[in-house]
């Protein structure tokens, strides 16, 4: 029988529906019986650390509501839930469930995965890494390790983790995450890397705006993942972000109208247009 | 990250941290103190270094939890309001996910 899991994806990766689609997929084919949630009524509240009220409510309404899904173990998509589960959400409320992160899953059941990585994928890639979150879960040995299953990828050797414990994090001091992509692209030029591929939606948010300027091509590791396996859901944020002014005109009329054209204009337009700091404008 | 905040220039470590037990206990945080919790961002590069064998990474992170107003006291540093975060990602779901994979996992 197949091991019942929630994949908690988290609020921020919905920019990011192939990826959520795709981590959907690759744990139905490892034969995962999968029930994803996330969105904003799954929220772990680490997005409001400057209301604490608030911030337990959310955890504890999300930890009652995996306990009442009862599942044995949440699979973690983001490292900012993993984080607050770990440190926060189970400390105050009893959580009838193990926490996994995604990368350590895929990991575990590498042999599995493996044969499903059919479509060879020839890129030379440098990741992206960072400090912090991998004192909990080992992502900057365990991510290329899983790129490196995909026929024609070559993860390139490299010490460097940016400082954080993701991109999104070092965007509030942007003269750091200016000097974190001068840096990175440094890197990417001295190792004739194709492209610079990210663990974190949260940095590929950030970073996949170095595509949009012509800097380096930048993927989300489960993107080649899914590449590899055949799964074709296209990469909309990317190239919304790629359009920057024009991203209306890519999303076309009929979804704009289902959020709204002042919303849109007011709430989302700024971060497809905006470029990560210390890029130089090309 | 301490290099990137102008009120840690030269700063005293041991001044810098008892300014962030005060913080903790809910008393107004001298400007290195608050300097330290406004651009820390969880490298963690402090926990191994800590001769004490406390996590000063997870000291500051609720420090600033406090000087955020969090726990209801003055708010001592910045904050980033941004009223649009959870209708933001409600609509990047509409745009992406079908009706059913909305009603359905969000």
């Amino acid at each position: 029988m197949s091991e019942r899991i929630t994949f908690w994806y988290g609020c921020n990766v919905l920019r990011h529906g192939d990826i959520i689609h795709s981590c959907v997929d690759i744990l139905r084919l490892l034969g995962f019986d999968v029930q994803p949630a996330g969105g904003p009524d799954y929220c772990c509240g680490s997005a409001k650390d400057a209301n604490q009220t608030a911030a337990d409510g959310m955890a504890h309404r999300t930890v009652a509501r995996f306990n009442h899904l009862e599942r044995g173990r949440v699979v973690a998509w983001c490292p900012s839930c993993h984080t607050h589960m770990t440190d926060f959400m189970r400390q105050a409320y009893p959580a009838d469930f193990s926490l996994t992160y995604f990368v350590e899953l895929l990991y575990e059941h590498r042999e599995a995965l493996a044969p499903l990585l059919k479509h060879p994928v020839p890129l030379r890639v440098l990741l992206h890494k960072h400090m912090g979150f991998n004192d909990r879960v080992e992502v900057n040995a365990k991510a290329p390790a899983l790129l490196r299953l995909i026929p024609g990828v070559e993860v390139v050797a490299d010490d460097y983790a940016a400082p954080g414990y993701m991109c999104a994090q070092l965007a509030t001091v942007p003269a750091a995450m200016a000097d974190m992509v001068q840096h990175t692209l440094r890197r990417v030029d001295a190792h004739r890397a194709d492209a610079l591929v990210t663990v974190f939606h949260q940095c590929y948010r950030e970073l996949c705006g170095l595509e949009a300027s012509g800097a380096t091509q930048v993927f989300n590791y489960v993107q080649l993942l899914a590449r590899s396996m055949g799964l074709a859901y296209p990469d909309e944020y990317k190239e919304w972000k790629k359009s920057g002014p024009n991203a209306a005109a890519a999303i076309g009329d009929a979804r704009l109208a289902q959020v709204g054209v002042q919303f849109f204009e007011r709430a989302m337009l700024p971060e497809l247009i905006k470029r990560p700091a210390g890029l130089d404008p090309k | 990250m301490t290099r990137y905040s102008a009120p840690l220039a030269g700063a005293d470590p041991q001044a810098v941290a008892t300014g962030i037990l005060a913080v903790l206990r809910e008393e107004p945080g001298t400007p290195a103190a608050l300097g330290w919790a406004s651009v820390c961002i969880r490298s963690g590069r402090c926990v191994p270094a800590c001769p004490e064998d406390v996590n000063p990474m997870m000291m500051v992170r609720i420090a600033r939890m406090v000087a955020s107003g969090g726990l209801g006291g003055p708010q001592q540093i910045a904050v980033r309001a941004d009223r649009d975060f959870f209708d933001r990602v409600r609509a990047f779901a509409r745009l992406q996910l079908t009706e059913e994979e909305i009603r359905n996992w969000m």
